[in-house]
């Protein structure tokens, strides 16, 4: 059978990385559209006159691939940053290169975005759904907006 | 797995829905008939597969090819929403129960789906805007590799 020298500490220098860059429970950040109307419209082909649809998969998948999300939240730890920051940045970055993939008719759907920590989601897109409301209502009494 | 096809992912998932019998050719002009990235108008239940953006995972170290999981995306269609959420659903639990390296023939063309990872739930997306029949999606990742 084979033998594993110093296992032990191997173990515990796991551990402690894990106590410096993770706190509490795993670390996860949302990133998301509040408006009720946003998955229909990721999720349906359609010929849209500005953006597409997978507006936010597509570039989730892309920055993935190419090794930028990873990049970021590694960048974040050689910072001295908690996991936790890392993943916020690295969903700040999809929802940026979202932004103009996403259908624009009257800006709502584009300010409904958010980045947020998963516990929070609740409040954050009430916010964000909040935000696409009014900015809806703006357009329709025929302010200019800018999204 | 990566490398060429001769054939593109949606309709190597097509035919291996059809194979699994979750709906058939269009041209068999039989239930529930399953496109490749465009719907339909009619009949009005209908399933379509479209292409998606892929996943990679890593490279081969012989040849640099990626590994890659190729993106797709199954929308089914219904007037009744029990029939569309009854069918999608069916799909879904095929995708995740029923593919182990299933072989699946194209013309001449064979293909081995290895393995298909849903990347999440059956999606109800309500009702076409013009026609109020129900939409649903499916979205997942397909292993594929052309064996002959």
């Amino acid at each position: 059978m084979a033998h594993v020298e110093r296992l032990a500490n191997v173990l515990k220098a796991l551990r402690d990385l894990k106590t410096k860059y993770s706190e509490g429970r795993p670390p996860s950040v949302t990133v998301g559209y509040s408006q009720n109307y946003a998955v229909y419209v990721h999720e349906v082909p359609a010929n849209h006159p500005v953006g597409q649809d997978k507006y936010l998969e597509t570039p989730a998948r892309r920055l993935a691939n190419d090794g930028t999300l990873v990049g970021l939240v590694i960048e974040a730890l050689k910072r001295g940053h908690k996991i936790a920051i890392g993943l916020l940045r690295a969903g700040m970055r999809i929802q940026r290169e979202a932004h103009p993939l996403t259908p624009e008719d009257t800006g709502a759907l584009r300010a409904s975005a958010f980045t947020c920590y998963t516990q929070d989601v609740e409040s954050v897109a009430a916010e964000a759904h909040a935000k696409g409301e009014a900015v809806r209502l703006a357009k329709q009494e025929g302010a200019e907006v800018m999204t | 797995m990566s490398g060429s096809l001769t054939h593109s992912p949606s309709q190597v998932i097509r035919q291996l829905l059809v194979d699994l019998g979750h709906g058939t050719l269009p041209s068999a002009a039989g239930s529930w008939p399953i496109g490749v990235a465009e719907d339909a108008d009619s009949p009005p239940s209908a399933i379509w597969v479209r292409g998606t953006e892929s996943r990679l995972h890593g490279r081969r170290m012989s040849d640099g090819q990626y590994y890659e999981r190729y993106g797709f995306q199954v929308l089914v269609r219904d007037t009744r929403y029990e029939d569309g959420q009854t069918k999608a659903r069916a799909i879904a639990i095929a995708m995740d129960t029923n593919v182990r390296q299933a072989a699946v023939t194209i013309s001449s063309s064979t293909y081995i789906v290895h393995v298909i990872s849903r990347s999440g739930g059956v999606l109800d997306l309500g009702k076409e805007r013009s026609t109020s029949r129900h939409l649903f999606s499916i979205n997942a990742l397909a292993a594929i590799e052309q064996a002959a």
